[in-house]
């Protein structure tokens, strides 16, 4: 067989990684030969070498396009969808996950326990997912979404475990409700929003500086000028009773997570 | 007024007794395994001290070395902030390691106080210098300082390719420190030569050391002579006659204190300036959304601060102890790097990129504890100042040359050569 009159190289590459997903699904990464996906696809050998250098790339390169073409969709479905319930639609899907790509994720996470060329692709293509989530992790901190405080690499170590996780324990293996799945990663969620979130509680808001540890850095009275000032040694002071106006919770969060000395409290009252 | 007696011939004496300390065996040359022989002044650690230290905090996280009669450098924020915490087990009488102790006896006061001194003492001289280094007072520098970093620009016109370490970010700390304490403006060129005498030449032999170390102490006492003839509001009149519990200064604390100001003032912020645009030369994407977002500076200038935090300090040892899993002795120097506290992927998410817009960032680049620097606010207007008016008047620009740049080596550190294409 020689190249499909007509078809582009990217179409072929494209047939290529779909056949290998759905062999590698099929038969495992360990069962599966080269030349199965080539014929599945309906290319030659050849052909397949001339777009993917060995199984391993074929398997982490199928993963990457389906983890991708997810994405697409629920961006597609609804672009101006906030941070948090991009992450709530994809969390609200994990339990019903089936089909090829889990299962390649399945197979790919087992082979790169016993294979270096293909740990060496995934290392690179987990680092791929986890950079993508932290990313998104640190627009919804911009955005005040999410706590400035969390670490976006935990919070996305903890989605890949997720994520991961979904893909090995199965509706089969066990099952959850929709509902109450939900309601629990909903409940998750509200607790990742920004500490003193809801300005009805604002006024309960207060700053409150620990004068034995503050050494004057003054970062508190650079980035909330409104809620600390300094005294004449250029040591911070708290604004009047500290009391938190609406709308300054975040220069009040800012000035508390960037102290050098944590030196500034939040607290409600 | 009856004459100022303090600054006699007698002083010099006195303070030559003073130098009485130990001195350790010159060790020079590249570095075996920097876990065991580790130096901060080899030419490999000042060209990009970034991966030696990630390195060690993975597999030596306190790194030891023989040089320098014995120092230890711990490269985890956790060891470094416990360190600069604890005064009871750290000396600060001597802040930059060499091959020279000196005595015990200097302590609490050493030789530059308020940094190397320890409580109770510290608190009292500190104290002295707080209120002129207020956020407050250095913004009443800021306009000049505005219209001296203007005038270094147009002193570019012509050139396509400027030196931005040499011919502008190491003047921006020179006047503005030589304006406070009432130095001629002129005498720049010389204050160079204090910075890299006292910082720098850490290995030279002891007596030279001695010598160029005299020469700046020479100048101050001219400076000294001519502010007791000529009183004015400035920081030299100031330190001559202040008081501290009920009389004035001692000499050796007038002129120690002049010593820091300068040099602590100058090559520190020279290497922040230079730091920060030697990044933004080779970063282009974080030059143009600093240009569309201008507010973004003071939160970008946190992040250099981070990650090329131009300071280290130095710590001696007290008394023999087990620390976090390592034997010190007494006399023992502590490299403390704040640069490597703050690389730590411990304390820090993406430690080792520089990410201009994060938001929450706890560096600990002016240090932690008694010691944070007491011009951090003047050097953040510095820096501010100096990137503000660099970015309005340079549109675009790039290393002209990423292989000429050059580094300094020793505890600060930062861009001493640093051509840029302007245009």
């Amino acid at each position: 067989m020689g190249r499909i009159a007509g078809v582009t190289a990217a179409e072929t590459r494209q047939r290529l990684l779909r056949a290998a997903a759905d062999v590698f699904a099929e038969r495992g990464y360990d069962g599966t030969r080269v030349a199965d996906i080539a014929a599945a696809a309906g290319v030659s050998n050849g052909a397949l070498y001339a777009h993917f250098a060995s199984k391993a790339e074929l398997l982490v390169d199928a993963l990457r396009t389906h983890g991708r073409r997810l994405l697409a969709d629920v961006f597609a479905a609804d672009p101006d969808r906030s941070v948090t319930d991009l992450l709530l639609v994809i969390g609200r899907w994990l339990p019903r996950r089936r089909g090829a790509p889990g299962y390649l994720i399945v197979e790919a996470l087992v082979a790169a326990r016993r294979d270096e060329e293909v740990a060496r692709p995934m290392r690179d293509y987990v680092g791929e997912r986890a950079d993508w989530i932290a990313e998104l992790v640190r627009a919804a901190q911009g955005g005040g979404e999410l706590d400035p405080a969390l670490s976006p690499n935990a919070l996305a170590h903890f989605c890949l475990l997720l994520a991961m996780g979904s893909a090995l324990v199965t509706p089969d293996l066990h099952a959850v409700g929709d509902e109450e799945w939900n309601a629990l990663l909903t409940r998750l969620m509200s607790a990742l929003r920004p500490r003193r979130h809801h300005a009805d509680r604002s006024d309960a808001v207060k700053v409150r500086i620990d004068h034995e540890r503050c050494q004057g850095h003054g970062r508190c009275y650079d980035l909330a000028p409104s809620l600390f000032g300094d005294d004449d040694e250029g040591y911070g002071t708290v604004l009047g009773d500290g009391a938190v106006p609406p709308g300054q919770e975040r220069d009040a969060r800012l000035a508390e997570l960037n102290c050098p000395e944590r030196a500034i409290d939040v607290e409600e009252a | 007024m009856a004459a100022d007696d303090r600054f006699t011939e007698d002083f010099r004496e006195a303070r030559e007794d003073e130098l009485l300390g130990t001195i350790a065996e010159v060790v020079t040359g590249p570095v075996a395994d920097w876990a065991t022989d580790f130096s901060h002044v080899e030419p490999e650690w000042a060209a990009d001290p970034y991966p030696i230290q990630d390195d060690l905090r993975q597999r030596c996280p306190i790194a030891h070395t023989g040089r320098f009669g014995g120092a230890w450098l711990p490269t985890r924020y956790e060891d470094v902030a416990a360190i600069a915490y604890d005064t009871e087990r750290f000396s600060s009488r001597s802040i930059i390691l060499s091959n020279f102790r000196p005595p015990r006896e200097l302590a609490p006061i050493g030789g530059s106080p308020p940094i190397s001194s320890d409580p109770p003492f510290h608190h009292d001289a500190r104290k002295l210098l707080l209120p002129a280094f207020t956020k407050a007072a250095v913004q009443r520098q800021e306009p000049a300082t505005r219209a001296f970093c203007h005038s270094l620009i147009d002193g570019f016109a012509g050139q396509e390719v400027v030196d931005a370490a040499a011919d502008y970010a190491q003047h921006i700390p020179m006047r503005v420190i030589s304006d406070m304490l009432g130095f001629p403006p002129e005498d720049g060129p010389q204050f160079r030569v204090f910075v890299e005498d006292l910082l720098e030449g850490i290995n030279l032999p002891p007596d030279e050391r001695i010598e160029r170390v005299s020469r700046l102490f020479d100048y101050l006492l001219v400076q000294v002579h001519d502010h007791i003839d000529n009183p004015r509001d400035d920081l030299t009149t100031y330190l001559l006659n202040v008081e501290l519990y009920g009389q004035k200064l001692g000499p050796d604390h007038v002129v120690g204190t002049m010593a820091l100001l300068l040099i602590a003032g100058i090559d520190t912020t020279w290497s922040a300036i230079g730091s920060s645009l030697w990044h933004l030369a080779k970063t282009p994407a974080d030059r143009e959304r600093l240009a569309a977002e201008p507010a973004l500076l003071p939160t970008a200038m946190e992040e250099f601060l981070r990650a090329f935090a131009p300071v280290t300090m130095a710590r001696l040892v007290k008394e023999d102890m087990r620390w976090h899993g390592v034997d010190m002795k007494a006399d023992d120097w502590i490299l403390l790097s704040f640069p490597a506290a703050n690389r730590d992927p411990a304390q820090f998410d993406r430690a080792g990129d520089v990410v201009i817009d994060r938001a929450v960032n706890r560096h600990a680049a002016f240090g932690l504890g008694i010691h944070r620097c007491v011009g951090s606010h003047l050097a953040r207007m510095e820096l501010r100042v100096a990137l503000e008016v660099w970015l309005e008047r340079i549109g675009e620009f790039t290393l002209a040359d990423p292989a000429a740049v050059t580094w300094s080596a020793g505890q600060i550190r930062g861009p001493r050569s640093l051509p840029i294409r302007i245009r």
